[in-house]
């Protein structure tokens, strides 16, 4: 007996096509798990640990296999607390490492102050918290000890992402800075009676740029393994915030008091590798802010104090020794009345074409907002989620920021498809052109 | 040789900026100095430095003389004489200095009751019927109805009459809080266009010239900035610090901090006159769950005590007898269904209609805006866990003023009293006071805590007082017209290189002459 006439074959053979393709445009209402999982979807964009971390990137690949789609717009796949187990204390100041691997955050546990490091990939972690050695709890120092509770803050990762700063008091109530690597312990690197802080890497070399009290009101120094601490600012007002310019011959800051901060630039010279004296970036009759480089370097997003009294967000170009004015601010806005951050700044996306912020309307809860730079376009991050602050994001899409949940704030991850494996690094000419909001 | 002589001068040469000065960082920026015609804070503190008043609260709750010699308390607290200092100048102003005399004191109270003056909460000094100078340093006070405690209504600052002759209506664009004259212990030297106040001792200063010869107040924008800038020693002194900052600072063996009480407490208000909110067991059952001792850690790291009722627990008038609520779901779901309501199997709250509870919160957004943001969001979370949908509407400060104060419109809104006289709820509760623009807002009406008003104001019997208070603490809390939340501890932030520092929660400055500012030498 026949079972299957040629013609029989011919159709269930279209059949299976016509199922295939369904399977493709529609998959998840059709898939049946484990047996047409296209496996090799299953990395397109994201590597196995954000598949494991966030569920949803699974549907994102397959609904979005045309990488013109998925790059379109600005999407969120999934939201996730990114703990479930908390105690009563607020999560803070987020850090991702470059490759996006390791996130580190600020908790109070037993009334210290630590930085908690994540690494999403492996599972593991690890607990930053400088407390004074057993040998330094004899009778004639315990008291002092006893004062101050460790407290360790503002880590920062090196370009590598092997190794990491942070500034603590070691239980002391000294701050100093501190470096140390995944398997390693940390130890000071620059110890001085004087408060130290803000300490940031070098994108390009080993080196670490960082406030410290030391000699007058908060100056910049240089650290730089095996070789003497190099001051670098000689200003009579603190000199906070410093950022590194993506080649690293640049720093930008912020200096000033009062209600009059400044955002500066020291560069460094390249014969000599002397530091220059600092020029102001904006030379304005208004307040600037918490400075922050894009990616790829060419840009500076900052906060500026309107006319009406609110803190705007500008965008500029990174041009060494070139000074904005007044009329350069009016021309640079991006948004209107928003939250100064002062822990973090805004968030760039990776391929340098967007940023996240968070809105000041009083009105409304903190809602985190990304304004497209190539087209003038603004996107609601609809993330439900109250009291959003800390934004920062790293190079795989993923949105980082602290939330408040019931009482406490607490980190929340957004992946995003605006990861550098999915946006790419190069953009086209056109696509480096502002759209400025007027 | 020769080099090591050089050396040693340019060693001495880099041992510079020996500061004796005190520098203080605020976040507001006043562009005139009263004591009188603003309520912002950062003026009361400077108005601390540069004006003096009759008699200081002590830490006691006694009374001291300051620009009066002695005082004298007539006809049951009526009337006070009060004999001046004889020696006190004030300031120079256009090269001349003027003697300080009862016709300053009597030019200070015209202008503290003349109705063109613009001073907020003027009524306090209603009760004063007139000042009148019986020689130059005698002054007789009498008040429109005996009082026990008639000096606490003395502790103002004096102004010098001499700059007001003009008959000019004293308000803000009064030429006087440009270039202000006190006796205080500093006198303005330069106000300058960045905002910065410059302040030098007061070398006739009748109670000794003050060890710091140099305030500087700096404003910022700010709180986190300013802090930053203390932090790297570019200030010397906040004189508040937000309590998210706190520990930060606690931890750096540079600086100091010294607590003082707020002399406010916050509150959630119940519109008692609507709907469920009418019902005293819904609204215990709200009270019962929101936990406020979580709120008061997460928000304001543990500074400052749960209060049970509408008084500060530092005042005499608090019955410690009465405790909080305590955060308890359970009671607070009983209560609710003691209240005819029911719960559906998904646990939210129904009301007899069976359709959700749902209540409206009205959230005022000024200053702090901020933190009743975080309040709350972090109540409207409390709530869902027993089933009421709580819908946050954040207006603007004149708006809440409209829909609160004069239209009613509202079911649960935040706020917050400052007080100088803790015991003084009447205006809060009364019954007379539910009225358009009236500080009973929360339109709660009770005749027996109306008549316990009356008869509190009224008694001199001090004890018998207390005793009224303590009552309508009682009931006041078992009422819960108000979920009272608390009343926070402030902290101010110093350098180590000053010593002597104390803070008095009524005037931030009143020990400033004891300060003293270490020399420091930096290595510049």
């Amino acid at each position: 007996m026949q079972i299957f006439s040629r013609r029989s074959w011919a159709v269930s053979l279209i059949g299976l096509l016509l199922l295939v393709s369904c399977q493709q445009a529609y998959w998840p209402k059709l898939s049946i798990k484990g047996i047409f999982r296209p496996n090799k979807l299953r990395n397109l964009y994201f590597p196995d640990f954000i598949n494991d971390l966030f569920p949803h990137a699974l549907h994102f690949q397959r609904h979005f296999a045309n990488k013109d789609h998925a790059r379109a717009g600005i999407k969120l796949i999934q939201l996730k607390q990114l703990t479930k187990h908390h105690g009563p204390s607020h999560e803070a100041s987020l850090s991702w490492s470059r490759n996006g691997n390791l996130l580190g955050y600020e908790v109070i546990q037993n009334k210290q102050r630590k930085i908690l490091l994540r690494d999403l990939a492996r599972s593991y972690s690890k607990t930053l918290a400088i407390v004074p050695a057993l040998d330094d709890h004899d009778n004639s120092t315990n008291k002092l000890i006893n004062r101050y509770r460790s407290y360790n803050a503002f880590l920062r990762w090196s370009y590598d992402s092997k190794q990491y700063s942070f500034m603590s008091n070691g239980g002391r109530g000294n701050f100093n800075i501190y470096v140390g690597a995944i398997d390693s312990d940390e130890r000071s690197i620059a110890p001085n009676p004087a408060r130290d802080g803000f300490a940031t890497w070098n994108p390009r070399y080993h080196e670490i740029v960082f406030t410290s009290a030391r000699t007058g009101k908060g100056d910049l120094y240089l650290f730089k393994e095996g070789k003497r601490i190099d001051r670098l600012t000689f200003s009579e007002t603190p000199d906070l915030y410093p950022e590194w310019a993506k080649d690293g011959e640049g720093i930008i800051f912020v200096t000033g008091d009062l209600q009059n901060h400044k955002i500066m630039v020291l560069l460094r010279d390249q014969r000599s590798q002397m530091w220059r004296k600092p020029y102001l970036f904006v030379a304005s009759q208004y307040e600037q802010m918490r400075p922050i480089v894009s990616p790829d370097g060419r840009y500076v997003a900052f906060y500026s104090m309107g006319a009406k009294g609110h803190w705007n967000l500008h965008v500029l170009p990174f041009n060494y020794h070139k000074t904005y004015h007044d009329r350069h601010l009016d021309q640079s806005l991006i948004a209107t009345n928003v939250f100064l951050d002062l822990n973090s700044g805004v968030a760039w996306t990776p391929d340098s074409q967007k940023i996240f912020y968070v809105e000041n309307n009083y009105a409304k809860a903190n809602r985190i907002f990304a304004y497209h730079l190539g087209n003038g376009k603004r996107f609601l991050l609809n993330t439900k989620t109250a009291m959003n602050h800390d934004l920062i994001m790293s190079r795989l899409g993923v949105l980082s920021f602290c939330a408040q949940k019931g009482s406490w704030d607490r980190v929340f991850m957004a992946l995003t498809n605006q990861g550098i494996q999915i946006q790419g690094r190069k953009h086209n000419k056109n696509q480096h052109k502002i759209k400025y909001i007027r | 040789m020769k080099k090591v002589i050089v050396m040693t001068i340019l060693g001495f040469s880099l041992q510079v900026k020996a500061q004796t000065s005190l520098n203080y960082g605020e976040t507001s920026r006043p562009e005139h100095i009263d004591p009188y015609t603003t309520q912002d804070a950062s003026v009361y503190r400077i108005a601390d430095l540069i004006f003096d008043s009759l008699i200081e609260l002590e830490s006691d709750y006694t009374y001291k003389p300051s620009l009066a010699e002695s005082f004298t308390i007539n006809d049951d607290g009526k009337q006070v004489l009060m004999e001046l200092r004889k020696q006190v100048m004030w300031h120079p102003y256009n090269g001349k200095s003027n003697k300080f005399t009862s016709s300053d004191v009597v030019a200070t109270v015209a202008m503290l009751l003349a109705k063109t003056s613009e001073i907020p909460n003027k009524s306090r000094f209603d009760i004063i019927e007139s000042a009148r100078a019986l020689d130059d340093t005698k002054v007789l006070f009498t008040f429109r109805r005996a009082s026990t405690d008639p000096l606490k209504y003395l502790g103002f600052k004096i102004l010098p009459a001499f700059r007001f002759t003009d008959n000019k209506p004293f308000d803000r664009d009064h030429d006087f809080g440009k270039n202000p004259t006190g006796t205080g212990p500093y006198r303005i030297k330069k106000f300058n266009s960045r905002g910065e106040i410059k302040l030098e001792a007061n070398p006739q200063y009748f109670k000794g010239v003050a060890a710091i010869p140099q305030i500087t107040m700096k404003p910022f924008t700010d709180q986190n900035v300013m802090t930053q800038a203390l932090l790297f020693e570019s200030l010397d002194l906040l004189t508040y610090i937000s309590p998210k900052r706190l520990d930060e600072v606690l931890a750096d063996q540079n600086f100091e901090v010294s607590p003082y009480d707020s002399l406010s407490y916050s509150f959630i208000g119940f519109n008692t006159k609507n709907g469920l909110l009418s019902k005293k067991i819904f609204r215990q059952a709200l009270s019962y769950s929101i936990n406020r001792q979580e709120m008061l850690k997460a928000f304001f790291a543990n500074r400052g005590d749960l209060i049970s009722g509408p008084f500060p627990p530092t005042s005499w008038a608090y019955n410690l007898d009465v405790k909080p609520y305590e955060y308890d779901v359970d009671r607070a779901k009983e209560a609710f269904k003691s209240a005819g309501l029911s719960y559906d199997q998904s646990g939210t709250l129904l009301n007899w209609k069976k359709q959700q509870v749902s209540l409206n919160f009205l959230i005022p957004i000024a200053g702090e805006k901020e933190m009743n943001k975080r309040i709350g969001v972090a109540i409207q979370a409390y709530l869902k866990k027993v089933g009421v949908k709580l819908n946050l509407e954040f207006v603007d400060w004149l708006v809440w003023k409209r829909r609160v104060l004069e239209e009613r419109d509202y079911d649960l809104t935040i706020a917050m009293w400052n007080f100088d006289d803790a015991a003084n709820i009447e205006s809060l509760f009364h019954s007379s006071e539910i009225k358009p623009w009236g500080n009973n807002f929360v339109q709660y009406s009770n005749p027996e805590v109306d008549a316990l008003l009356a008869e509190g104001s009224y008694t001199n019997d001090f004890d018998k007082k207390i005793a009224i208070y303590h009552k309508l603490h009682s009931i006041l809390a078992v009422e819960s017209p108000y979920l009272y939340l608390w009343t926070l501890k402030h902290h101010a932030v110093f350098n180590h290189k000053l010593s002597g520092v104390r803070v008095d929660p009524f005037s931030f400055f009143k020990y400033v002459k004891q300060w003293r500012v270490r020399k420091t030498n930096k290595v510049m």
